[in-house]
């Protein structure tokens, strides 16, 4: 027989729920709901001659955001970001599937050896590929002496060493959310795609590629988003002429001293991050369920 | 073991897992159009067989044939074999038609020809108007058949079907076996069917083969297999049994003999020949086995009522023979026999009628192990 809830249990259970949703909440609205208000607001004002706040609604800082310098950052960073994130996935994708396929017990050693360089701050490790790529670099030396170069390259300062900042960087975030979704996949599914007739690259996509989506969404997602404002892999990678819209940011607030353009710089970013996190909310619920927990 | 128009043979085919030998030399057709059953315990090697024919696994040695052409190197996608999977593996993220009409698109073919050849496939599983649903939307049952459509959308020349029905509750399970066996005779595509469920195999079959440890024991219709099983393993295995030790005292005639079981003299027989002398094991059923409480004037094995259990449409009786021997009797209900309930410490005579024992060499062998 069970013994009768004590009278007090429905209380409890109703002071815990209130206190722990209150908290959130007001976590929730000090720490992101206000400070996201403070730069919107911060935004539709203007700044003085003297640097101080012109209280002013106006449009002006979006009206200057049209400018084509700030498009051409954009697009810039836009294109640097979607080219670090395309490569982090075409180098993550074939990791992660080793790694899920990999015997169960070398997986933790597997997950350890991408997670370790985590336990050095990214700004030195940064600095450290500045050191392979410098004209007096490791990489220079090791290619003259093989003979294959007279002189040494220009490797720093280019787009391409700002691609690979970026790629090192943020690889293990698409790593990561990727060997989730791979490990999830049932191998009995890509039998069942060989048996009707699906060779190795049609099992791909249409099978695994499709049940891995929200892994890929997600990986893409963690990566995209930091690559576009990561300003100290193109201050210390790619030198003075290139800028990211994390630059951009960075710049207005520290260096120009003009919070409400940053702010609807900040504010325009914001709202772009944000519809690409709802696609991923879309696609999560499109897939969901997909090639889980399905173990009868 | 011939059979008339082979698809599938299997020649002396040898499949090892690391120092593991999961079959020894297995030699095996399946013929034109019939129902195929591989029945055995768990680790028999009745699925290797299946992922062998699949192409998921390749032999180590001997040889697989499909139509006459060896396929032991051709991969699972360039076979035109399909297998029915024991978790169904169902594209979770296609809709019931985009999963049967999976295999088709691979093969390129027009969509109308698509359409249509899905929509036969699915009134033939009677989901016709599930089409737009997910799998995880389905019912077991239902995933089921849409497992069975999709492998048989494609007109494999044999459709393979892993224990399947294992994960349906009792009900569903009877009745998914009468439909697949309907649907394999309104197809006439040859079906090979593994399971560990002797009645399943017994209840759908063409022939059934029993297997152990890799090998094949006994090649048979259901009735074949059934009645006179070739080995200890097969009668036990196969149905309930009670099993006798008995030892040959007397050949009375070409076929019957005088034998002492559990010390008691009695007239068995037997087409097998057996030495004066030898040990055998006598094989009796319980539904064959009538209880009696009036002794009879014949010899029979008599004994004491140690439990009974009622089952509906038999009670079941366990007695002990006075060697100490518990064997169990199941008897149906019917109007001839009116008082099948013998009390529990009652004395009573075990008869059965002349001919249905089965007697087999009691060869300390293999059978010995598990019997």
């Amino acid at each position: 027989m069970l013994s009768p809830a004590p009278p007090w249990a429905g209380f409890h259970r109703r002071v815990f729920r209130t206190l722990t949703l209150s908290l959130l909440s007001v976590w929730l609205i000090l720490f992101v709901l206000v400070p996201n208000l403070l730069v919107v607001g911060l935004s539709l004002l203007n700044r003085d001659s003297l640097g101080s706040i012109d209280w002013t609604l106006t449009l002006d800082n979006y009206r200057r955001l049209l400018d084509p310098i700030y498009l051409r950052v954009f697009l810039h960073s836009l294109g640097l970001a979607l080219s670090a994130t395309l490569l982090c996935l075409v180098l993550g994708y074939p990791f992660a599937y080793g790694m899920a396929r990999a015997r169960t017990e070398l997986r933790p050693l597997l997950l350890t050896l991408v997670i370790i360089p985590f336990w050095t701050n990214s700004l030195i490790r940064i600095y450290a590929i500045r050191g392979l790529l410098a004209v007096k670099g490791i990489l220079n030396a090791g290619l003259i002496g093989l003979g294959l170069v007279e002189e040494p390259l220009r490797l720093l300062y280019t787009p391409a060493a700002e691609l690979l900042g970026l790629v090192y960087v943020l690889l293990p975030f698409m790593i990561l959310p990727l060997y989730g979704a791979l490990e999830k996949l049932d191998p009995r599914l890509l039998e069942a795609a060989r048996d009707l007739g699906a060779g190795a690259f049609r099992t791909l996509l249409h099978v695994i590629l499709p049940l891995t989506l929200p892994g890929i969404v997600a990986g893409c997602l963690l990566v995209f988003l930091p690559a576009l404002g990561l300003f100290y892999v193109s201050d210390v990678l790619g030198g003075a002429r290139s800028l990211l819209v994390g630059n951009l940011l960075k710049d207005q607030f520290l260096d120009a001293q003009d919070w409400p353009f940053g702010s609807a710089a900040s504010v325009v970013m914001i709202v772009l991050l944000f519809s690409f996190l709802l696609t991923y909310a879309w696609a999560e619920r499109r897939f969901s369920g997909a090639g889980t927990d399905r173990t009868e | 073991m011939t059979v008339p128009s082979p698809i599938v043979r299997f020649r002396a085919v040898v499949k090892r897992y690391g120092s593991k030998t999961v079959l020894p030399g297995l030699d095996l057709e399946v013929g034109e159009g019939e129902f195929l059953t591989l029945l055995g315990p768990s680790g028999c090697g009745k699925t290797t067989v299946l992922r062998l024919l699949a192409g998921f696994e390749a032999p180590d040695a001997g040889e697989i044939l499909l139509d006459g052409r060896p396929v032991n190197t051709v991969p699972p996608e360039f076979r035109n074999v399909h297998t029915v999977f024991q978790s169904y593996a169902l594209f979770p993220h296609m809709t019931v038609f985009d999963n049967v009409a999976f295999g088709l698109r691979m093969r390129r073919l027009r969509a109308d020809e698509i359409r249509r050849r899905v929509e036969e496939a699915l009134a033939l599983v009677h989901l016709a108007d599930f089409g737009s649903r997910r799998p995880q939307q389905l019912s077991g049952g239902q995933q089921q058949r849409v497992a069975l459509a999709r492998a048989l959308v494609n007109r494999p020349r044999v459709l393979l079907l892993d224990e399947c029905l294992s994960a349906l509750d009792y009900k569903l399970r009877r009745a998914m076996q009468i439909e697949l066996k309907a649907v394999q005779r309104q197809t006439g595509i040859a079906f090979v069917f593994v399971t560990h469920d002797q009645e399943e195999a017994l209840s759908m079959s063409d022939r059934v083969v029993v297997m152990r440890e890799g090998r094949v024991e006994q090649v048979g219709s259901p009735r074949d297999i059934y009645e006179n099983p070739a080995n200890l393993f097969v009668a036990t295995f196969v149905g309930e049994s009670n099993v006798l030790d008995a030892v040959i005292t007397a050949r009375t005639d070409t076929n019957t003999y005088q034998a002492r079981v559990e010390g008691v003299s009695l007239t068995i027989r037997s087409d097998r020949a057996f030495a004066v002398g030898a040990a055998v094991k006598l094989v009796l059923r319980p539904e064959d086995l009538h209880v009696q409480e009036t002794p009879t004037a014949a010899a029979a094995l008599t004994g004491t009522v140690v439990e009974r259990t009622y089952k509906g449409v038999t009670l079941d009786t366990l007695i002990a023979l006075d060697s100490g021997h518990v064997i169990k009797a199941s008897e149906f209900f019917s109007e001839e026999a009116p008082s099948l309930d013998h009390p529990i410490g009652r004395r009573v005579t075990l008869s059965w009628i002349p001919g249905w024992e089965i007697v087999l060499p009691a060869r300390a062998d293999r059978e010995e192990e598990i019997a």
